[in-house]
C-alpha cells in the first residue's frame, strides 16, 4: 500500500485500464438493441417506461428528447448459504487461531440504461437496453455485475411489444 | 459471469488499496494548466448538438456505462462505469453544423473523488470512440478557447443508500 500510495498517477492508470473500450462491444451493442417499425419515438419511450415499472424499476433519469431512460431496483442480496458457508470458515479459522472477518452480499441494486435512436429514413426506432447490479457486501465494499445474458433484453424487448400490441400498434 | 466479476473485484480491490485515506467526499482536481486540461478534453464534431449529443449517449453505452443523468436543455450526460469511474460530458453548439464536446472524468475511492487528467485516457478511451461511433473525425480544441467548462460528473445511489432525487426535471414518459 505504501507503494500505491506514492504513485501520485493512479487514478489516471485506473481510469486508462478500467476505461478501455469494450472488447466485445459490437456483439453486446448487437444483443441489447432491436428495431421497431414505428415513427414516434416518444411512443416507444412511453411503452418502455410501462415496462420497467412494471417490471419493480424506478424510472430515476429521463431524457426523452435525447432518448434516455435510466432506472434501478432494489433488492436483498443476501443468500443464507453464503453467509452460512462464511460463518463456518471464520469459526474454523478461529479454532485455528486464525482471525477471519466473514463476507457475504448484503444489498443490492438493479439498474437499467435504456436508449433510443430514430432510424429516419427506415421509418424506425432503435431501442437499446443495457442492465447491470451493483452489489455491496457487508463490509461495504461494492461491485458491479453486467448482466448480459440474451434473455434480460429479449425479454424486455418482447414485453414492450406486447404493450404496444395491447394499444393496437404493430411494432 | 464468475470470471468477470472476479476481474471486477480484483480491479477494486486494487483500487481501493492504492487511494489514499482522505476525508469523505473530498474531490481532488488536475494540477495541469486549464489550458492543458482543457486541449485534452474537447474536440470539435461536424455535426449539429442534438446529434452529437445523441452520439456521445451511445458511446458511453457502448463503452459499459451506465447513465446517471442527460439534461437535454444543457446539454450535459453523466455516467458511471463499474463502480469507481465517472464521466460527463458537456455539448455546446459552435455553429449551425459544429459542436463542441467537453468530456470531463473522475475516478472514486474511499470518498476521494480525483479528475483523470490523462490525455491518453480522453483520446483512446472517449474520443476515438465517439468519432467512430458518429463515423466522423473530431478537430481538436478551438484555439480561441472557447467552449464549455467540465462538467463535473454526478454521483449515482448506491445499494441501502435512499432514493437519488431526478435531476434533469423532465419526467419520465407516461401513457396519457
Amino acid at each position: 500500500m505504501a507503494g500505491c500510495q506514492q504513485n501520485a498517477n493512479w487514478a489516471n492508470e485506473f481510469a486508462l485500464k478500467a476505461g478501455a473500450p469494450l472488447p466485445n462491444a459490437a456483439q453486446l451493442r448487437e444483443r441489447e438493441s432491436a428495431r421497431f417499425a414505428l415513427r414516434n419515438e416518444t411512443t416507444l419511450l412511453v411503452e418502455a417506461t410501462a415496462v420497467l415499472q412494471d417490471l419493480g424499476f424506478t424510472v430515476e433519469e429521463s431524457a426523452p428528447r435525447l432518448g434516455v431512460l435510466a432506472g434501478a431496483k432494489d433488492r436483498d442480496a443476501t443468500e443464507v448459504g453464503q453467509v452460512a458457508g462464511q460463518i463456518a470458515i471464520a469459526v474454523g479459522l478461529a479454532l485455528l487461531g486464525v482471525q477471519y472477518n466473514p463476507v457475504w452480499d448484503k444489498d443490492q441494486l438493479i439498474r437499467v440504461t435504456l436508449t433510443t435512436f430514430p432510424l429516419r429514413s427506415e421509418g424506425a426506432v432503435k431501442m437499446r437496453v443495457s442492465f447491470e447490479r451493483i452489489v455491496v457486501n457487508n463490509q461495504g465494499l461494492a461491485r458491479a455485475e453486467r448482466l448480459d445474458a440474451p434473455e434480460f433484453s429479449t425479454g424486455f424487448f418482447e414485453q414492450v411489444r406486447k404493450g404496444l400490441a395491447s394499444r393496437g400498434i404493430r411494432a | 459471469m464468475k470470471m468477470r466479476s472476479f476481474t471486477v473485484l480484483a480491479l477494486l480491490l486494487a483500487l481501493v488499496a492504492c487511494a489514499p485515506q482522505q476525508p469523505a467526499n473530498t474531490f481532488v482536481a488536475s494540477t495541469k494548466p486549464a489550458n492543458e486540461l482543457r486541449s485534452m478534453q474537447t474536440r470539435v464534431v461536424e455535426a449539429d448538438r442534438e446529434t452529437t449529443a445523441r452520439g456521445v449517449i451511445a458511446t458511453l453505452q457502448d463503452l459499459g456505462y451506465r447513465i446517471t443523468r442527460a439534461d437535454a436543455e444543457a446539454g450535459t450526460v453523466s455516467a458511471t462505469r463499474l463502480t469507481g469511474l465517472r464521466l460527463a460530458a458537456t455539448v455546446e453548439e459552435r455553429s449551425r453544423n459544429q459542436t463542441i464536446v467537453r468530456a470531463n472524468a473522475s475516478v472514486l475511492a474511499l470518498g476521494r473523488e480525483t479528475q483523470v487528467d490523462d490525455p491518453n485516457f480522453y483520446q483512446a478511451n472517449f474520443f476515438v470512440p465517439l468519432g467512430n461511433t458518429m463515423s466522423r473525425n473530431l478537430m481538436v480544441a478551438p484555439p480561441d478557447g472557447s467552449g464549455p467548462a467540465a462538467p463535473r460528473p454526478v454521483a449515482e445511489r448506491l445499494p441501502g443508500q435512499r432514493q437519488a432525487p431526478a435531476a434533469s426535471g423532465e419526467p419520465p414518459p407516461a401513457r396519457p
